[in-house]
């Protein structure tokens, strides 16, 4: 096979790429994925440590020698570590939440939600709708393996009539029970969020151990679904596909506007080779694929490649509820350290006559333990709004009340304004490991999202303040951000070729055959983790290309 | 893929041990029911993280460095300001206040050179990974922060005396 040149490489073997390679194998075509890292096995991420997986990031690139180079509000580039790249077969997914619910309409037809966009941002319409995804969101959920239910509250995701997720919700956290009962006070209605994460036995993985390691950690279990056990092993098994590791893709090669393959070396200091093939699928995390497009000089004529990077609005408060046990209620639960489950989506449009902020955005709910192993919060360790990052007598109460009382940390998922100043660019000083000038980032935070994080832990607060909360972290969403995992934009996709980078089949609008399926391609952010949408959308874009 | 390793010489000096063992214990103290970072062992998860080979880790030479002066410079301010001896003979509120002051950059008597809130924040953060890492990292003692945290299984109490005997890990 290597002789023959595929009908289609596949950059990147993450969320997109292995998907891509699972549909198109699928349809008869012959696919080479290129991926820049090894394979992962158990091996690596045996046994379980906080200290050498997060504190001291084992799986993911470091700062000192694989940055982004930041500039914020002070406008001095700065080193930005990237948390969310995980250079391996199956990507991201390997180490992520498999936090998976999906966009929906108010994501994808956002002028009709939000009546007051303010001027300096650019909010636009996907031209897609809701109905268009549907078909593959399921056949999404279904394929990775995602646990939940359907129909739970009347804020959650609409589904198909009769539609159900392949299992049920993982059980439940044993704060679930008393939190749904504070929320239902306020007439809010929190659901069992879906996860990629095995309830029971699916697809020959077990279900998951709450082990207390969920997302910076491997599932050496599998019982979290990633591409490498979903998407790749389909692939493999039709025999028209082919995974090469360690190739890292420098540039995409072009031609009188097509795209006639791709360049890559095999080793940081080696040749580029040349590899060809008529079609070309991008998916290797929207900065990155920014940065290929720029190295790549993709035909630019709107001043578009790069830019509308977009960062979801993000917020966290914590609050610990005095005379409530902790959350450890035997068996029939998750232990306080497990997955968590519920999801909030109360405030993803937002009609409240006290403030002009219209579109919104969701709560992931957790015990202040659930998915966050103990260095990683206690380095956190607030003791209100004007007591974050505590020590000495502060940091033993705040432990004591860690240890005897149960509480809840909100992590807000929200609507950021798309500004064409948020952007990427080549640094023209830093390089990474490969050779290749490492993206510089260019971003600051609208009013409108500032507000809006604020505004949602607000609310929160007070509902759980009228449960006998007491604040301890109060986090908001600030001006400056140095980077954050829910990364879109860059490489906007729309109708009108002279106000997008690609097409609505993701196809870039001056080179064609260039696929680009990580989350690049959003119009907007949305206001949920990206990662179903972006799974469904490669389904979507590998079963219409021709 | 990794071992516990054998025990190795000590980076710092018992003299630099006893300084960092002082300030660990002000920013995480223990108390009669609770383990504070002297329980907990921390400066020996510091020494065996400095006495780490810096090619392992990235930051390990620059924390190396922050260290050496840190502390040099922290026990000569603490010998200016109490005019008896350093670091380890200052009772735990004057410890206490001299760390406020390093927190917001505002220690009396160090050198421009070191910078005190990013000696501060070092500190305290390798204070909390020395009572909450693994103990194969050669802090968090038998586990003593686990167990009685419960973040590891469920909270036992904790008992000072008996915390050496009773408990293998």
């Amino acid at each position: 096979m290597a002789s023959e040149q595929p009908d289609a490489i596949v950059v990147g073997s993450g969320a997109g790429g292995a998907t891509a390679a699972r549909v198109l194998t699928s349809r008869g075509m012959r696919v080479t994925v290129l991926e820049k890292g090894d394979w992962a096995t158990a091996e690596d991420f045996l046994p379980l440590d906080e200290l050498h997986f997060h504190t001291q990031k084992a799986l993911i690139p470091h700062v000192n020698d694989d940055p982004n180079m930041y500039v914020g509000v002070d406008g001095t580039p700065k080193p930005s570590e990237r948390w969310w790249i995980a250079n391996m077969v199956g990507g991201s997914t390997m180490i992520w939440d498999a936090n998976l619910p999906r966009y929906s309409p108010e994501d994808m037809a956002i002028t009709k939600y939000m009546p007051d966009i303010p001027e300096d941002a650019s909010m636009v319409d996907w031209p897609w709708t809701y109905e268009d995804f549907l078909p593959y969101f399921e056949r999404a959920e279904h394929e990775w393996g995602v646990s939940g239910k359907a129909n739970q509250a009347p804020a959650q995701e609409p589904m198909s009539p009769g539609y159900e997720y392949p299992m049920p919700p993982l059980r439940l956290h044993a704060a679930t029970e008393f939190l749904i009962e504070a929320f239902g006070k306020a007439g809010w209605q929190p659901y069992l969020g879906p996860r990629a994460i095995n309830s029971q036995v699916y697809d020959s993985r077990p279900a998951c151990s709450f082990c207390g390691f969920n997302q910076f950690y491997g599932c050496a279990l599998n019982a979290r679904g990633n591409a490498a056990n979903t998407m790749i092993p389909r692939a493999l098994a039709t025999g028209r596909c082919e995974l090469l590791t360690r190739h890292c893709v420098t540039r995409l090669v072009h031609e009188g506007g097509r795209v006639t393959g791709v360049m890559y070396k095999t080793e940081p200091d080696g040749e580029e080779q040349f590899m060809g093939a008529p079609r070309v699928f991008v998916s290797v995390q929207t900065i990155e694929s920014a940065r290929l497009f720029l190295l790549s000089e993709i035909p630019d004529p709107n001043d578009m490649i790069g830019h509308y990077l977009i960062y979801h609005v993000k917020g966290n408060a914590d609050l610990t509820f005095p005379g409530k046990p902790v959350w450890d209620f035997g068996p029939a639960y998750q232990p306080r350290t497990g997955i968590g489950s519920l999801q909030v989506r109360d405030l993803y449009t937002i009609e409240d006559s006290s403030t002009y902020l219209s579109k919104g955005g969701k709560f992931s709910v957790y015990d202040p333990l659930t998915t966050t192993t103990p260095i990683r919060l206690i380095k956190t360790a607030s003791m209100g709004r004007d007591k974050p990052n505590v020590w000495g007598e502060d940091l033993a109460d705040y432990l004591s009340e860690l240890r005897e009382q149960g509480g809840v940390s909100f992590s807000f998922t929200g609507e950021a304004m798309s500004l064409h100043d948020n952007r990427v660019e080549l640094d023209p000083d830093r390089k990474d490991p490969w050779g290749m000038p490492v993206a510089r980032t260019y971003y600051r935070h609208h009013k409108y999202d500032l507000d809006l994080s604020k505004y949602a832990l607000e609310r929160v607060c007070e509902i759980m303040a009228d449960a006998g909360g007491e604040l301890r972290r109060f986090e908001p969403q600030a001006e400056d951000n140095p980077g954050y995992g829910h990364v879109q934009g860059t490489l906007r996709a729309g109708s009108d070729p002279g106000s997008s980078v690609l097409d609505e089949l993701c196809e870039s609008h001056t080179v064609k055959g260039l696929h680009v399926l990580d989350a690049a391609w959003m119009p907007t952010s949305g206001a949920s983790n990206p990662t179903i949408t972006l799974i469904a959308n490669a389904y979507r874009v590998c079963e219409e290309v021709q | 893929m990794r071992l516990l390793h054998a025990p190795e010489p000590s980076y710092l000096s018992d003299e630099q041990r006893a300084q960092a063992a002082v300030i660990f214990e002000a920013l995480l103290p223990g108390s009669a029911s609770a383990p504070g970072a002297t329980d907990a062992g921390a400066v020996d998860y510091l020494d065996a993280l400095l006495t780490r080979d810096p090619a392992s880790y990235y930051e390990i030479q620059g924390w190396r460095d922050l260290y050496t002066d840190g502390l040099a410079a922290l026990d000569e301010a603490a010998r200016q300001a109490n005019g008896r001896g350093g670091l380890a003979d200052m009772e735990p509120e004057e410890v206490t206040a001299l760390l406020g002051q390093l927190q917001r950059g505002e220690a009396p008597g160090l050198p421009e050179s070191v910078d005190q809130k990013r000696l501060f924040n070092t500190m305290r953060n390798h204070c909390i990974e020395g009572c909450f890492a693994d103990p194969r990292w050669r802090g968090n003692r038998h586990a003593v922060m686990w167990r009685w945290l419960g973040s590891h299984g469920p909270a036992e109490e904790f008992n000072r005396a008996g915390a050496e005997v009773s408990h293998g890990v």
